[in-house]
């Protein structure tokens, strides 16, 4: 019995020591954890930063934060409080039926929740329709697309309270009716995936993500480029599909939300669809690529993640996330600065996309209505 | 340093236990002093100074009073302490509050207030003071003999475990302890201090912390005055429950881990919500401070010995200074006064009719007076006190929204706390946490193991949740 007691004391021991020395081991304890930001650098050890013990709160807050063990508990604990209690550890992210996840912005701005009123909307397309005039004079197409929403795509497996409530106008139908009203060129994806969602073969969203799925993606993408072919007028690079799998397990970020939400056991089985896109080499050189700034949120994302962009533009093509960060096509970023300087640059482009969520929409288009409006006003 | 914070769980403590344990046994004591110093000098960087300092005072006042055979004279170190100790807790605790209230009858008189630079308040200063006035008047009443050595005084004081919040340990229940403990050198001891140690931190982790969050929300100024009816009623409960699993975890892991170090630290609280009076109750919240109080306030004022009124003045005087040493703030005054008063009654006659009654009457209702008196404890002042009363009783129409892991933890803690009632008032948790069977020490340890786990899972995401009553 005391060789019994001496092994509980022992490993109770070496529990309580566990964390300190997988520390010094350095070897980080589970998969990274999604969304994990690493804290700013602490201010030096001074005299002052110490007696007013603000060198002790950071490096309180550090020692939790860079602990290699970290990543297992944080996972095991976002797990025991999923798997009893429902709970979430995600910003925004909430469960509605079906294991569906949602972010609530969306549902919030499906059912009306932040709606702009027509009259702010009205405002800012008749903006965006000087903008599209200034830009056509200049050689340059402008393209609005309305990216599709999950909310809006599936409302039926909303989770309480907001399965009963009542939808209002949205500010997508405000936009999307003054966008038609204004002649402004539209393309409404989310209409559009509205349209396949019951006779579609595979799953066009997926429950543990936000985006649309691999599958949708297709669809949308091959929307996208024949629209762009017809209002420039000129063929993009010739394409075929690959053959298609249909797997149980996501690939990338296809289960991007559930991903994010941390867990110890992270797969969420669905169905997912994937094929390839393939170009065809015979019209590789020298075939026409569109010089193309989109202006977008992280829809547009899920084409660059797949590739779309550096299959089908111009290889300098930029992406403007959130009108915020640039990307380019080869993989770097750098802060979005003095955009009104870069109007030359703009008007050199073949194309401005605006691509934007209904989720988003509201705050459209992150301060690009009003900086591009008043490049346009100065040079009258 | 918060004992649920990483800092402490995942660094200090494996550090720490495994320098004490690899320390030889003559020595130990100067690597627990090297732990409680830093510990301390790591919250309180500055104050660590008048900690020392004042711990060296009381060294030699004790040293003097225990050489001396002139009750004058002993008196007279004895004063020396009390002023000092008293001195130092007035001013660093109550001269801001002194200076606000001056500074209000100022104004209403038209005058122009004090100027003042606001004092902060040194961490655990009320827990310490009583524990350095409780080894000077020990040694006075010659119940113990001085400490030959400046260290142990520092000890005895600083001890880490207890030093922020408690249990208040008089100086004649460790005295002993202090060079003689390797009794309690062995694995039973160690085992049961691990286990203690893990139930402590996951009362705070999982209950108390959980409560708080809604307890917090509805005890926001602009909250108390949308709150339903129902809600606040639950809130109120919630908050119950959280300050009795705050503080009762930070005395679970004080003895627990006094009892890693080899020391048998005092209970704090014994099942209080299945008192059947407020007297009762004081029996069963904060032990250690009603005993203190007892032996080194109620006593020296004469306590029943002076006659009924006498005897009803000094429980008012010592609730009423019982409120304020909790914290210096006339709703805590308020709260003192309300429990005073309540003794007082229940000495006069409602002990008698609560007997009467029977448990499933008095219980209730001794809940429902402590919890009239929390709403005074939480909240940061009268007016705030004022509003709630109002949301309780105003039959404000109107749901609740709780999450699901807020009832569950809310049931958990009714359960824990008024469970031992259908066992009998004398139900003991002691039994469970000391017994030393064979079968019982593996449980606890395979047990302690599995809290852990889940206590490091919820250090490692949650952030800083200082305990209540580092406050006073």
């Amino acid at each position: 019995m005391v060789f019994l007691k001496r092994m509980v004391w022992f490993s109770a021991l070496l529990l309580l020591c566990g964390p300190l020395l997988v520390q010094l081991a350095g070897h980080p304890l589970g998969k990274p954890l999604k969304g994990w930001q690493p804290l700013p650098e602490r201010d030096a050890l001074s005299w002052e930063n110490w007696a007013k013990g603000n060198w002790q709160s950071y490096t309180e807050e550090q020692a939790r934060h860079q602990l290699k063990a970290r990543p297992f508990l944080a996972r095991l604990n976002n797990q025991l409080k999923y798997s009893l209690f429902g709970q979430l550890n995600s910003r925004h992210v909430i469960q509605g039926k079906n294991g569906n996840l949602y972010e609530e912005p969306y549902i919030r701005s499906y059912l009306g929740m932040d709606y702009q009123g027509e009259k702010s909307i009205a405002e800012n397309v008749a903006m965006l329709k000087t903008i599209n005039d200034s830009l056509e004079a200049n050689g340059t197409h402008l393209l609005f697309v309305l990216s599709s929403g999950k909310a809006s795509f599936m409302p039926e497996h909303f989770p309480p309270p907001y399965d009963t409530m009542a939808k209002h106008t949205s500010n997508y139908e405000t936009y999307r009716k003054h966008l038609q009203q204004s002649g402004i060129p539209t393309l409404d994806l989310n209409q559009y995936l509205l349209d396949m969602k019951d006779t579609a073969s595979y799953k066009l969203y997926t429950k543990g993500n936000t985006h649309w799925s691999a599958y949708a993606l297709y669809a949308v993408t091959d929307t996208l480029l024949r629209k762009i072919e017809q209002m420039l007028g000129k063929d993009l690079p010739d394409y075929r599909y690959g053959p298609l799998v249909v797997e149980s397990q996501a690939r990338g970020l296809d289960d991007g939300i559930f991903q994010s939400l941390n867990l110890l056991w992270t797969t969420q089985k669905d169905e997912y669809a994937y094929r390839d896109i393939i170009l065809e080499p015979t019209q590789l050189p020298g075939v026409y690529r569109p010089r193309v700034w989109a202006i977008g949120d992280s829809f547009y994302g899920t084409l660059m993640d797949a590739g779309i962009p550096h299959r089908f533009f111009d290889p300098n093509s930029l992406f403007l996330y959130y009108f915020n960060e640039v990307q380019t096509l080869d993989g770097r970023t750098y802060p979005l600065k003095e955009v009104e300087k870069q109007r030359r640059e703009m008007e050199n482009q073949d194309l401005i996309l605006i691509f934007i969520t209904e989720a988003n929409i509201g705050d459209c288009c992150w301060g690009m209505t009003g900086a591009f409006h008043r490049m346009y006003h100065e040079k009258e | 340093m918060v004992f649920s914070s990483a800092l402490f769980v995942f660094y200090f403590l494996p550090v720490f236990l495994l320098a004490y344990l690899a320390t030889p046994p003559a020595y130990r004591n100067w690597t627990a002093l090297a732990g409680s110093l830093a510990f301390y000098t790591w919250g309180a960087p500055i104050f660590v100074f008048v900690l020392i300092a004042s711990s060296l005072a009381d060294y030699y006042f004790a040293r003097q009073i225990a050489q001396l055979y002139d009750s004058r004279q002993r008196r007279h170190w004895l004063g020396a302490s009390i002023v000092l100790n008293l001195g130092l807790l007035g001013y660093f605790k109550y001269a801001n509050f002194f200076v606000e209230n001056v500074n209000e009858l100022l104004a209403t008189l038209g005058l122009e207030p004090m100027k003042w630079m606001a004092v902060a308040l040194p961490v655990g200063i009320s827990f310490f003071t009583f524990q350095k006035l409780s080894y000077v008047v020990d040694v006075y009443q010659r119940r113990m003999p001085a400490l030959q050595h400046p260290v142990d005084v520092l000890l005895y004081i600083a001890l880490f475990p207890q030093l922020i919040a408690g249990p208040i340990v008089r100086y004649h229940e460790i005295a002993e302890q202090l060079h003689h403990r390797r009794q309690n050198y062995h694995l039973d001891y160690r085992i049961n201090g691990f286990f203690r140690f893990t139930i402590g931190l996951a009362k705070k982790l999982f209950i108390a912390d959980v409560l708080g969050e809604a307890v917090q929300n509805g005890f926001q100024p602009d909250a108390v005055g949308v709150l339903s009816t129902p809600e606040a009623w639950i809130i109120l409960i919630a908050y119950a429950f959280q300050i009795y699993f705050d503080f009762s975890a930070y005395s679970d892991m004080a003895i627990g881990l006094g009892k890693l170090m080899g020391f048998d630290f005092p209970e704090n609280f014994n099942f209080p919500y299945i008192s059947g009076s407020i007297t009762e109750f004081w029996r069963r919240w904060h032990l250690t401070l009603s005993n203190w109080m007892r032996d080194y306030l109620y006593i020296p004022l004469g306590g029943n010995r002076r006659g009924a009124s006498r005897t009803y003045f000094n429980l008012w005087m010592v609730f009423l200074l019982s409120g304020l040493w909790h914290g210096a703030a006339w709703s805590f005054v308020l709260w003192g006064a309300y429990h005073g008063l309540f003794l007082a009654l229940e000495r006069l006659f409602l002990g008698r009719w609560l007997e009467a009654a029977g448990k499933w009457i008095s219980i209730p209702f001794t809940f429902l007076v402590v919890l009239m008196g929390w709403v005074f404890f939480r909240a940061e002042s009268v007016e705030l006190a004022r509003a709630y009363y109002e949301a309780l009783f105003s039959w404000r129409g109107g749901g609740w929204s709780f999450s699901s892991q807020f009832w569950f933890f809310f049931s958990l803690a009714a359960v824990i706390s008024f469970a031992p009632a259908l066992g009998g008032a004398s139900y003991r948790l002691d039994s469970v946490y000391s017994s030393s069977t064979a079968p019982a020490i593996l449980a606890k340890g395979a047990g302690s193991m599995v809290i852990l786990v889940l206590c490091f899972s919820e250090v490692a995401v949650s952030g800083f949740h200082p305990f209540i009553y580092f406050r006073f």
